[in-house]
This record gives structure tokens, C-alpha cells and sequence, in this order.
């Protein structure tokens, strides 16, 4: 014990007043017992009208004056009753008025582990966990733009200033409905879980903002309450919570569809839905208008490209001439080669022809004797004595009367005498 | 919210309505097979669409609205403190 004579006790000469003495015990208890914890049985309790509990913790040996005051109060510091065995944990105190020395208790615990706070939140954390309250895929989706947001938090609390400041910071607040709750002490379970009603049933609020500001364990213990976390995870309207500092998460956090770890982030959180929305839609108007453009200009291309293919009339007749005189150009071509090819072909003929001319037979000096009206004569016997023939020579032709005929003879055509 | 000039067939102008026509109807122009005149349609029926979710977004809201329980348990609904950008609202907390 780092104890010494206290600097203030005077010289044996002149007494203390008690005051004196017990200011100076004050002095000493309270600057070396800023933080004990102790565990005894809980005797002699008394709960007097202010609220505050008065009671000794004691053991087989020795005993000690306790108090715990309303606003350290939980509904787990129920184990507060005559007998029981108590963890508490505070500083001391000496209360002048009796000289007693008594323990400020900031929290009592049953003793014997399964009472602490730590494991009655396990425990109930579990037991909701197999239920599936905190199951991800049970949660509500946040809308993509709150329009309505319900608010539950005290009216006197820190946090509303919080998230009000941020809601009138932003360009887009959104409609905000207050519900108001106590957000600690033994009523706040119930004041919490009307306020979700009142908001459901008016049925306005298309999101929902839970929260208070940092507390100690003890204060935020009002949202680990199991009626709060079953009517959060049952709300209709999606919830976020948004409670205390960032090292605390509450059974509320778990149950609710988003969680916020400080009531300012949990507004923002609501603003930048807002605020993202906002930019979707300018991105939605600048995709409409593209995509009407693009369609514009693209039939407007197709209108062009078609325009151009559009001839104006003289164009299409000139085209159309020219077609013409090509055709006719063709033909006339056409017509000259086939004439050509006859003329060649007639010369051709007309060569053998002459070829085949007796003209030719005659020059060398044959002649061809008639008989009108039978024709060429070719044999002796087809004529007889007395009568007209007429012979053609190269040059010429002769009137000739037969004198006499011999169908055996043939003439030598050199010497012209019979052979 | 109020009422915006839908006609009777439309389902009733909400902002969460209003946002999914919208995207169709993006969706269906990007897609870029519609007549002339439908085209030309739809992008009408989006600035409209673009319009109201814009006027329902940035719709001020100064007051920040109560929502109380009387003695018998009805719920009430008043005028709360302001949003006003004077920052002099504030609680007793």
C-alpha cells in the first residue's frame, strides 16, 4: 500500500476536526482505489425512491458499503439481491457524512463467469445466430435511393445532432421522420421497438436509422436486448443501425440489414445512396440522349447515302444515252464483222465457182452441143441425121445440122481425123 | 409524394418505378432497332422519367417530421426541428 504520512497532517499539536480528517481519508482512499473490482455477497439492499441502490458486499471476514447509482444501472444488474454473490466493479469513496468507506460500483456482475455480460451476449448471440436472425441472405436490400428516412434515436442524444449535421451538410437530404426512443436505461428496449412500429405502421419511411452515440458497454447494452434484435430483424422496412464507436458492435448491428459504426458514417451512408443516384441518373440521361443521337445520325447517314444514289433526271437519260450508243455501237460492229464473214465466204464460193466453171473446160477447147429442147447431148444416138443442134464454144456458139452420126467413132483431138 | 400525370395504365409514379422504366428504356434505345417514330417515343418518355426522379431526388426538405404516439396510442405526426443550414438547432443533449 503506498501509503505515507498524508502531506497535509500537521503536528501532533493541534487536533483535526473530524471534517479535516475525514477530508484528508477522502483524499487518500480515493487517489489509491480509482479502479477495483471486487467480488463479495450482497447484503442489505436498499432501493430508495431516487433509484440509486444501496447495498454492502460482504464475506466471511469483513464487509464494505456499495452503491450503485441509476445511471449505472442495466437490466443486468439484476442479479442484485440480498445473497447474491456479486463481481463489482468501480472505485472507492469515503462518504463523510457516516465515515463510511464505500465502493462507486460502475457495474455489477453476477460472480461465477456464466453471469458476466461477455457471456450472456455469446450466449444469446448464438442461440439467435441458429435461429438465422443475423443470416446474410435474410437481409433486406438497402433501396437504391432513400427517399423517406426513419429515424430512431432520443431527441436530447448527441447522435441526431450528428446525423442531422450531416443530412443539412448535403445537397440531397432526404425526407427525414424522427421517431423518437430512449436509446438507454431499462426502458429503451421497448421505446425502441414502438418506435419501429410507429414507423412501420405509417408506413412512409422507406429506410430506417437506429442509433445513439458512444456510451460504455453498459450503455449500449439496450441494443443487444433480445426484443430489439428480433424486431429489427423482423421490421419490414430495411434497417441500419448505427450505435456507439467503432469497437462496439451490439446483437442489433448483426440483425440489422447494414450497420453503420458511428450514427454520422450511418447518415452518410444514406446521403451517398442519395448522392450516388444522382450520378446514375445523369449517367442514365447522358446514355439516352447518345443512344438517340447515334440513332438520329444513323438514319440520317442512311438518308444521305441514299440521296446520293437518287439521280436527277437529266443524269439518268444522259446514263441512259450512253447506254444506248454503245448498244448501237455494238450492233453496228456486229452487223459489219457478220458481213464481212459473208462476203469472204461468197468470195470462197464464188472461187470455186469459177473452179468448177466449164467456161474453163471450153477455153481448153471443148464445146458443148444442145439439142432443143432436150438439153446437152452426150451421146450420138440422141441425135439423129438431118436435124439442128447448136454448139457453145469459148467465144461464140454455132448452128450446126447433123449429116450423119456414128455412135461407135471417137475423134483424135489432134489430128481431128477418126481413129 | 405526389402525384405526378401518369396515365391510368402506368403504375403509380414512384421513384423506384420511375428509375426501372428509365433503364428500359435506355436499354432499348442503346439496342438501337427501333423505328424512327418509337425511338423517338421512348426518348421522350425518358427525359420525362429522368425528370421526375430528379424532382423527387433533390426535393428540399427543410423539416424534419415527428412521429409520435398520443396517450391512446394513435400516431402523430408533426413538425420536428429544422433542417435549415443555421446549425442553431439543437437539443437539450
Amino acid at each position: 500500500m503506498p501509503y505515507s504520512a498524508p502531506p497535509f497532517a500537521p503536528a501532533a499539536t493541534a487536533p483535526l476536526s473530524v471534517a479535516q480528517l475525514c477530508r484528508l481519508l477522502q483524499e487518500v482512499v480515493e487517489s489509491n482505489f480509482m479502479q477495483v473490482t471486487v467480488e463479495g455477497e450482497c447484503a442489505n439492499l436498499a432501493r430508495p425512491a431516487s433509484g440509486h441502490c444501496y447495498f454492502s458486499l460482504r464475506d466471511e471476514k469483513a464487509q464494505i458499503r456499495a452503491v450503485l447509482f441509476r445511471r449505472y444501472q442495466t437490466p443486468h444488474s439484476l442479479p442484485l439481491e440480498d445473497g447474491a454473490q456479486l463481481v463489482c466493479r468501480g472505485h472507492l469513496s469515503l462518504y463523510s457524512p457516516r465515515g463510511d468507506v464505500q465502493l462507486i460500483a460502475t457495474s455489477v456482475e453476477a460472480a461465477g463467469g456464466t453471469g458476466s455480460l461477455r457471456q450472456q451476449w455469446l450466449k444469446l448471440k448464438a442461440r439467435l445466430e441458429a435461429e438465422g436472425l443475423f443470416a446474410r441472405d435474410s437481409k433486406r436490400p438497402l433501396p437504391r435511393c432513400p427517399q423517406r428516412l426513419g429515424l430512431i434515436t432520443s431527441t436530447s442524444g448527441a447522435a441526431l445532432q450528428d446525423i442531422l449535421r450531416v443530412l443539412r451538410q448535403s445537397s440531397l437530404p432526404p425526407e427525414v421522420i424522427l421517431a423518437p426512443a430512449s436509446v438507454q436505461g431499462a426502458a429503451a428496449p421497448a421505446e425502441l421497438c414502438q418506435a419501429l412500429d410507429r414507423l412501420e405502421a405509417h408506413g412512409a419511411a422507406d429506410i430506417i436509422l437506429m442509433g445513439r452515440g458512444g456510451g460504455s458497454q453498459e450503455d449500449l447494452w439496450q441494443f443487444n436486448d433480445e426484443r430489439v434484435v428480433r424486431r429489427i430483424a423482423a421490421c419490414q422496412v430495411p434497417v441500419i443501425t448505427a450505435i456507439g464507436h467503432e469497437i462496439d458492435i451490439t446483437l442489433s448491428d448483426l440483425a440489422a440489414d447494414a450497420y453503420a459504426l458511428t450514427p454520422t458514417a450511418g447518415a452518410q451512408r444514406i446521403v451517398s445512396l442519395r448522392q450516388e443516384m444522382q450520378q446514375f441518373l445523369d449517367e442514365l440521361q447522358r446514355r439516352l440522349t447518345f443512344a438517340t443521337e447515334q440513332n438520329l445520325n444513323h438514319r440520317h447517314q442512311l438518308l444521305e447515302r441514299l440521296q446520293q444514289r437518287l439521280l436527277p433526271p437529266q443524269r439518268y437519260l444522259q446514263l441512259q444515252q450512253t447506254t444506248l450508243n454503245h448498244l448501237a455501237q455494238r450492233l453496228q460492229h456486229s452487223i459489219h464483222t457478220q458481213l464481212q464473214q459473208h462476203s469472204r465466204h461468197l468470195d470462197h464460193l464464188q472461187q470455186r465457182l469459177v473452179t468448177l466453171s466449164p467456161q474453163n473446160t471450153l477455153q481448153r477447147g471443148y464445146a458443148i452441143v444442145y439439142q432443143h429442147p432436150h438439153g446437152i447431148l452426150h451421146q450420138a444416138t440422141e441425135a439423129n441425121p438431118g436435124s439442128q443442134l447448136q454448139v457453145q464454144l469459148a467465144q461464140g456458139s454455132l448452128q450446126v445440122r447433123v449429116e450423119s452420126r456414128d455412135p461407135e467413132k471417137t475423134l483424135d483431138p489432134n489430128t481431128n481425123k477418126q481413129r | 409524394m405526389e402525384d405526378n400525370s401518369q396515365s391510368a395504365t402506368s403504375p403509380p409514379a414512384t421513384f423506384e418505378n420511375a428509375l426501372s422504366r428509365l433503364e428500359t428504356l435506355v436499354q432499348q434505345l442503346e439496342n438501337g432497332d427501333l423505328p424512327l417514330s418509337e425511338a423517338v417515343a421512348r426518348f421522350q418518355e425518358g427525359m420525362e422519367q429522368v425528370r421526375f426522379c430528379r424532382q423527387q431526388l433533390e426535393a428540399a426538405h427543410k423539416q424534419v417530421n415527428l412521429l409520435l404516439e398520443d396517450d391512446n396510442g394513435a400516431i402523430q405526426y408533426s413538425n420536428g426541428p429544422s433542417l435549415e443550414d443555421t446549425d442553431t438547432a439543437h437539443g437539450n443533449g
